[in-house]
């Protein structure tokens, strides 16, 4: 494809643009677009602002036609802050039918994207973990495990057949509350201070 | 020997002594937390779980 090519194509297109001659599936594509763009704001909390939007005609003035297109992208992160700024200027011919003036400025969206924000979240979280209570929890673990056949519980088990039926029923209760008891022991290890 | 001689125990397994009326497995449950008491053992939780039995009906 020739630069000739190219340039008739754009020509075509930004003709078709003035003459309002825009085919209705790119408007479906535009609007899905921006749909999409509005959901994706309000999910995350954006301030998504796209205020001006003006559109003007009048068919007796014969100027230039201005296609300002202004994209400012904010992203705020705990982390990083980038900004992503595209500023495009079409400035072509001469057109004598119609001044269009289409400008969709000061499009400015300053957002916390989702996925950043989880990411920065199980940063803060893990950075706040240190080995010291990694070790503890696995203690705690160990002892729970170990906890199911001590000698307390076996010799309530073994005394179980010998009681009455209402009485078989409550052992496994006192067991499973006599080991939430033991591990209140283990649970003053996490801090406080012991008079 | 033949202890039931000596606690009378009737049809429903109660046994009248001293006054209090015990069922079988209360006798047990006394006997083993004196044993333990008589042990030395120290499992308080052991304790509590075998009183609670005994209170529970």
């Amino acid at each position: 494809m020739n630069d000739n090519d190219l340039n008739e194509m754009i020509k075509k297109a930004q003709s078709m643009i003035q003459n309002n001659q825009i085919p209705d599936d790119i408007k479906s594509l535009i609007n899905n677009l921006q749909n999409s763009n509005n959901n994706t704001s309000s999910n995350v909390n954006n301030t998504y602002r796209n205020n001006s939007y003006n559109y003007s005609s009048s068919n007796n003035q014969k100027n230039n036609s201005n296609y300002n297109y202004s994209n400012k992208y904010n992203s705020n992160n705990n982390s990083s802050n980038s900004t992503y700024s595209n500023n495009t200027n079409f400035n072509n011919g001469n057109y004598n039918n119609t001044e269009k003036k289409y400008n969709n400025s000061n499009y400015q969206n300053s957002s916390q994207v989702s996925n950043n924000n989880e990411k920065s979240d199980l940063n803060s979280i893990t950075s706040n973990i240190d080995m010291e209570t990694l070790m503890k929890i696995q203690n705690i673990m160990s002892k729970m495990k170990n906890s199911d056949n001590d000698d307390m519980s076996k010799l309530l088990l073994s005394l179980k057949p010998y009681l009455r039926d209402g009485r078989k029923e409550k052992i496994d209760e006192y067991i499973q509350l006599i080991k939430m008891g033991k591990m209140t022991q283990f649970l003053d290890l996490f801090g406080g201070d012991k008079k | 020997m033949n202890i039931l001689k000596f606690l009378p125990i009737d049809k429903d397994g109660k046994i009248s002594f001293l006054g209090f009326n015990f069922y079988t497995d209360d006798l047990l449950i006394l006997a083993i937390l004196y044993f333990l008491y008589s042990q030395n053992v120290k499992d308080k939780f052991l304790y509590i779980a075998l009183i609670l039995l005994l209170i529970n009906k």
